[in-house]
């Protein structure tokens, strides 16, 4: 068996170039298909995370189908509503860099809000909102980070409200890597500063979470809150998770059946070139039977051959994804998977992998390698021996 | 040894082997010569079980090996026969040791077993001294004494020869008839299909058949 196997790693080592071709195509639909595993993982790891901290609803108030704000009085209104354990305004919009086309979002955070504050410090272990709130600070996410750095904002950036002045900010700390795929473009800030740069009125927010702890009451809850003005949309953490998890299944989808169509037509060369196997290669078959090797001997010694450089594909490419995707954040890929119209390209993936994904890459590819190749070689193994030995 | 009894070989409409019967004893050495395409190796082939006869038996030590299973005929061809070409059919990618390992793995010997089995052999046939070099990078005799070296390493008692000599200068057609002579005192059972005068004038064959048409003349 070892004598076997040892002669199947000298056929492999000494005949290399025979199988380099097929080892870097191996390799490279093995990268691409882990690279896009790891991606997926990533961002729904993220996701949930994120989605944990969500608030149950979202009410936002529409207006001749556009999203306006709504009055802060909805806020007691909610709070009226049997089950309804805390409401609290929120204040955001996007920030618009003209120049460089980027689109920033920033969100006001209301720090004095109890549930505010257990979120952020969550968010920033170490946050002294005290110390926060003593000047005009915002904390950023990497991508916003990063483009500042590009263009020298390193301490501070002056944003222009709508009424003409002025609002100098300073940066007072990073996002943490964790949230990075969902606050990479996010600027937080003291919610008045926030209403001041978006020019919302200060009895409006732009829209109201709610928290709703026991489950059994979120139906009630928000049948409620329907009723209780015509002009909402309410919106559930599930709607948001379903929204993201459709977005991407969408694109990694999109990508697999493309990475679908790759892997056949790359086992049916496979098979077309052990088919279509030359003079040589049949030789050494009638060779191995001549000298009194077995046709199942002489599979297995074909298997562990192909097997061994399906092997090496399959953890060469499992670990070039893994430098890709987790060192390098995935150029090109991470465009298709985040889009590339805005700073998320910036972002980069927080390591995470999963076993089970792995296992079904292993056995989705060797299993049909192997025997894009055995078949044709049985065929070929069971000819008569003097067809070839003349 | 072996006993060929009335053997055919027949392609689509072409008879190559008519009727063959033959006997070959143990420590015989049998040359059958004949012209290109008589059948000589065909009738190898058959002895060898690298095909079967269209109708015929081919019994080796009183079993009939032509309506042997594949599994059957691998365990013949490795135990009991050695087979050397005319054309140097080896791993060339590999060196000489190496080629002579593919021979050793039909057995289920250690690697010590099969590294001592190489170096007598390589030994025996005299070419101990390129054991690790490439096959691709031999001579044409030196290839031979690889071929030979292989055919023996498992100590068959069958040795077949097609046409060794096709490709050897004179000087190794002399070291080829040495080795034969060896292997005759060995009591190996030797058949050898050739068209060289200098093989059948040999001293130590015993019995020199033609084969003219697709039988004995």
């Amino acid at each position: 068996m070892f004598a076997k196997l040892h002669f199947a790693l000298l056929l492999l080592i000494r005949s290399k170039k025979k199988h380099t071709a097929i080892f870097v195509i191996a390799t490279l639909l093995i990268f691409i298909l882990a690279s896009t595993l790891f991606i997926s993982s990533s961002i729904q790891n993220d996701l949930y995370k994120t989605l944990a901290t969500q608030a149950d609803f979202t009410l936002q108030r529409y207006r001749a189908g556009h999203l306006v704000d709504a009055p802060v009085e909805w806020i007691d209104t909610a709070l009226e509503i049997e089950g309804v354990k805390a409401a609290t305004g929120r204040v955001y919009g996007e920030h618009y860099y003209e120049p460089k086309e980027q689109h920033f979002l920033i969100i006001g955070i209301d720090f004095y809000d109890t549930q505010m504050h257990q979120d952020m410090q969550k968010l920033l272990k170490n946050l002294d909102i005290e110390e926060f709130l003593s000047r005009k600070n915002m904390i950023i996410g990497s991508g916003v980070k990063a483009f500042f750095d590009k263009y020298h904002y390193f301490n501070s950036y002056t944003f222009r409200p709508p009424e003409r002045s002025k609002e100098k900010l300073y940066i007072y700390d990073t996002l943490p890597q964790e949230s990075n795929l969902f606050s990479s473009d996010v600027i937080l800030m003291d919610i008045n500063e926030a209403r001041k740069i978006l020019g919302i009125d200060a009895d409006h927010v732009t829209d109201i979470i709610l928290s709703v702890p026991n489950e059994s009451e979120r139906q009630k809850v928000y049948e409620k809150l329907i009723i209780s003005h015509f002009d909402t949309r309410i919106i559930t953490k599930e709607d948001i998770k379903r929204h993201y998890q459709n977005l991407f299944n969408y694109k990694g989808g999109l990508f697999l059946t493309l990475y679908i169509v790759t892997l056949i037509t790359f086992l049916l060369l496979l098979y077309q070139r052990y088919t279509m196997v030359t003079t040589k290669e049949r030789q050494e078959i009638a060779l191995l039977r001549s000298l009194g090797w077995k046709i199942d001997a002489i599979i297995w010694l074909k298997v562990g051959e192909n097997g061994i450089i399906a092997l090496f594909a399959y953890l060469f490419g499992v670990i070039l994804a893994y430098i890709y995707v987790y060192f390098l954040d995935a150029p090109l890929l991470q465009a298709i998977f985040l889009g590339s119209d805005n700073l998320r390209t910036e972002a980069s993936f927080t390591p995470y992998v999963n076993i089970s994904d792995l296992l079904l890459l292993f056995a989705l590819f060797v299993i049909p390698f192997l025997l894009a190749i055995i078949i044709p070689l049985w065929r070929l193994s069971i000819e008569e021996i003097s067809e070839t030995l003349r | 040894m072996i006993q060929l009894q009335n053997i055919n070989k027949r392609y689509n409409d072409i008879t190559v082997l008519k009727d063959i019967n033959l006997d070959v004893k143990k420590g015989e050495l049998l040359v059958i010569k004949g012209v290109s395409g008589s059948g000589k190796s065909t009738l190898l082939h058959i002895i060898a079980s690298f095909m079967q006869p269209s109708s015929g038996a081919v019994f080796v030590k009183g079993e009939n090996i032509a309506s042997l299973s594949d599994y059957h005929a691998a365990e013949y061809r490795a135990h009991t026969l050695g087979y050397i070409t005319q054309n140097f059919y080896l791993f060339d990618a590999l060196n000489v040791t190496e080629n002579l390992l593919s021979a050793t793995l039909t057995e289920r010997h250690s690697f010590a077993e099969a590294e001592k089995r190489i170096t007598e052999a390589l030994k025996w046939a005299n070419i101990a001294h390129k054991a690790q070099q490439n096959v691709a990078t031999l001579s044409g005799g030196e290839k031979q004494r690889v071929i030979i070296a292989r055919a023996i390493i498992n100590n068959p008692d069958i040795i077949l020869c097609d046409e060794p000599t096709a490709n050897l200068d004179s000087k190794n057609v002399e070291n080829f008839l040495e080795i034969l002579k060896t292997l005759k005192a060995e009591k190996k059972c030797i058949i050898i299909a050739t068209h060289d005068p200098i093989i059948e004038s040999a001293e130590c064959v015993d019995r020199v058949l033609e084969l003219k048409e697709g039988n004995f003349v």
